[in-house]
């Protein structure tokens, strides 16, 4: 199974990303559940249609239980993606880091990967690792690949730099390993030559590179990713690629 | 008030449960809290704690590691003290603390193996869930770990595992003893004693047995591995009494012949007058055995609020609170249970039957043995 946890600096575009890559790999067939960690709960946006699925923190808070069922808490989108949001805490109280814990002990709990059966997880994870909760999708079992998404913003890479380090450090741990980076232009100055720069010295590959696009946001403003709107697009295309390296990957791993 | 024990006791929480399960298995068994559940465990839930020697131990957390989320430092300590003792194995378990800030004890378990080279593994617990919950996955977690398949001898009688036993439900040695004579008299052959009497070599070689008797809720996970990976069936209920102990006896051929699991008390219950309070699969034991013996029809009140379900009649109850058990006492004439419950049975005839898990030591000493001989408590 394809295990991908996407990290990176907050509006870098992780979720645009992530909900580009799961329409691309439900596209060539795969079938993908991606979990937005996120408090703000809108990773899945663009395979919703704008129609959001209710998170799973939210579902404990209003109603003061435990969803007793998949169904409550999650929600079919464009290629048939099983769309999860972790949600959060009442903003400015709580914990949203154990929030992300708890999400997932109860996913466990409902068989989510059992009842499902996909081909592909993508967890979708907020800004940086900032506390243990934040580092869970990479825990033993769960993500075993690592995604981090900069462009070459100096804040972006810094914070590209840190979640690389925590990474390295959770090494002994048997935790997920960065498998890449995922280039998305912002069109700044040298921004090339930053990030290949950055991606050498810290001996990683970009395994692809996005170009900024009209497009994505034409079709975001849709509720839509790129992929549901035109496949044929070139940023299409890019994401559809990284798609096909990660099965091709995967299927060489279970070989 | 509901949902809280104003006047009786509390059963013994998860990590209690792990301790008393992996105690004599030569490993260190380490609770992660700041402090408190270890005295607890030892003061009042351990009766080997001070005849038998075992390495539990205590992290010793603070605010500070907690917060700076100093997991390094716990490992650490771990490694030098595994260095030093050379555990078999070292177990991990979480106190309510590190299982509020979402500690990860797989991930310290694994850095602790690798470090070290001895086998390391977190039990799942919380300090909220009952001593079954950490008992059981205690038992289930050294088993997958150790069990050896290929440890197996030939033998024309009938080899049987003893499982589920911990002092919390099985307090005196006097026990185990006379379930081992029940084996030896029953012309079986102990395979294993899982929990108490015991050694690793029995967790080694427990896929080599023909049926497992689950002796408490404790056992029951283990008892579900074995028939799913090993196909070893088993038999639920303790000997007690006469004619119910001659009963496990034939349901332990039939189970070891036939490869079925079997519910030993499942025909052997009427409604009754007499409640049972305790833990499921120990009470409807008793609840067979008087039934058998002398006639007497009692219904079990499960109170621990966890364990083996199945076991229970429809007319049985399942009662962790308080408030709704003390009412649901006042439609029996005579009531079995610990001492402690005692206070919330009115004016009812009531008969001591202590049980660790719920009154510690307390009683230890005038908890009878009933097992395999005539019962005595009336």
């Amino acid at each position: 199974m394809i295990k991908i946890a996407v990290y990176g600096k907050g509006g870098i575009g992780k979720s645009t990303v992530t909900s580009n890559l799961s329409a691309a790999l439900a596209h060539l067939g795969k079938r993908v559940i991606q979990i937005g960690c996120d408090p703000k709960a809108d990773s899945t946006a663009n395979l919703l249609s704008g129609n959001p699925v209710f998170p799973v923190m939210n579902y404990m808070r209003d109603f003061d239980r435990e969803p007793e069922s998949l169904e409550e808490i999650s929600k079919v989108g464009f290629g048939n993606v099983l769309c999860i949001e972790t949600g959060g805490p009442t903003p400015g109280l709580g914990c949203a880091g154990r929030g992300i814990i708890t999400t997932f002990s109860l996913l466990e709990e409902l068989n989510l990967f059992e009842k499902y059966k996909p081909d592909a997880v993508l967890y979708d994870v907020l800004g940086d690792v900032v506390c243990g909760g934040f580092a869970a999708p990479i825990r033993e079992g769960l993500a075993s690949k690592v995604i981090i998404v900069t462009s070459g913003e100096k804040m972006a890479l810094y914070a590209a730099n840190n979640i690389n380090s925590a990474v390295e450090n959770f090494r002994e741990r048997s935790y997920a390993s960065v498998r890449g980076i995922v280039f998305n232009r912002r069109n700044v100055l040298n921004e090339e030559e930053k990030v290949f720069e950055f991606a050498k010295s810290r001996n990683l590959e970009i395994i692809a590179d996005i170009p900024r696009s009209d497009d994505i946001i034409r079709f975001e403003d849709e509720g839509k990713t790129v992929i549901e709107g035109d496949p044929t697009l070139d940023v299409s295309k890019r994401f559809l690629d990284l798609a096909s390296l990660l099965i091709e990957e995967d299927e060489k791993e279970n070989n | 008030m509901n949902q809280t024990a104003r006047i009786i006791s509390i059963y013994a929480a998860d990590t209690s449960g792990v301790c008393s399960a992996l105690y004599e298995y030569g490993g260190m068994t380490v609770i992660h809290d700041a402090s408190g559940c270890n005295s607890t465990y030892t003061t009042h839930d351990e009766p080997r704690w001070y005849d038998k020697k075992s390495m539990m131990f205590i992290s010793g957390l603070t605010e500070k590691d907690a917060v700076m989320g100093n997991d390094d430092k716990f490992i650490d300590d771990l490694v030098i003290a595994a260095n030093e003792l050379k555990p078999a194995f070292i177990a991990l378990c979480a106190s309510p603390l590190p299982a509020m800030i979402g500690t990860d004890l797989d991930a310290i378990a694994y850095a602790v193996e690798s470090e070290t080279d001895i086998p390391s593994f977190c039990v799942k617990t919380n300090g909220m869930n009952s001593y079954i919950y950490g008992a059981g996955n205690a038992f289930l977690d050294l088993a997958k770990r150790f069990i050896d398949k290929n440890m197996s001898h030939k033998t024309d009688r009938l080899k049987v595992n003893l499982l589920g036993l911990t002092p919390l439900d099985f307090p005196k040695t006097e026990y185990v003893n006379s379930l081992k004579s029940f084996i030896k008299e029953s012309g079986m052959e102990l395979n294993a004693s899982i929990g108490m009497e015991t050694s690793l070599i029995d967790i080694q070689k427990i896929a080599d047995a023909d049926v497992n008797l689950i002796l408490s809720s404790s056992g029951k996970l283990l008892a579900d591995y074995l028939f799913e990976e090993y196909n070893i069936p088993f038999v639920k209920g303790v000997p007690y009494g006469i004619k119910f102990s001659e009963h496990i006896k034939e349901c332990l051929y039939k189970a070891g012949a036939e490869k079925i699991n079997i519910d030993a008390t499942k025909s052997l219950r009427e409604e009754g007058s007499t409640a049972i309070l305790g833990e499921s699969i120990l009470s409807a034991s008793l609840a067979s055995a008087v039934l058998s013996d002398y006639g007497i029809k009692a219904n079990v009140l499960e109170t621990v609020g966890d364990g083996d379900f199945d076991v229970l009649k429809p007319f049985d109850l399942s009662c962790d609170d308080e408030k709704i058990l003390e009412g649901e006492l006042e439609k029996y004439e005579c009531i079995i249970g610990d001492p402690l419950f005692k206070p919330i049975c009115k004016n009812k005839k009531f008969i001591a039957l202590p049980h660790e898990a719920f009154s510690g030591r307390c009683f230890t000493k005038n908890a009878p043995n009933m097992i395999n001989r005539k019962i005595e408590i009336f």
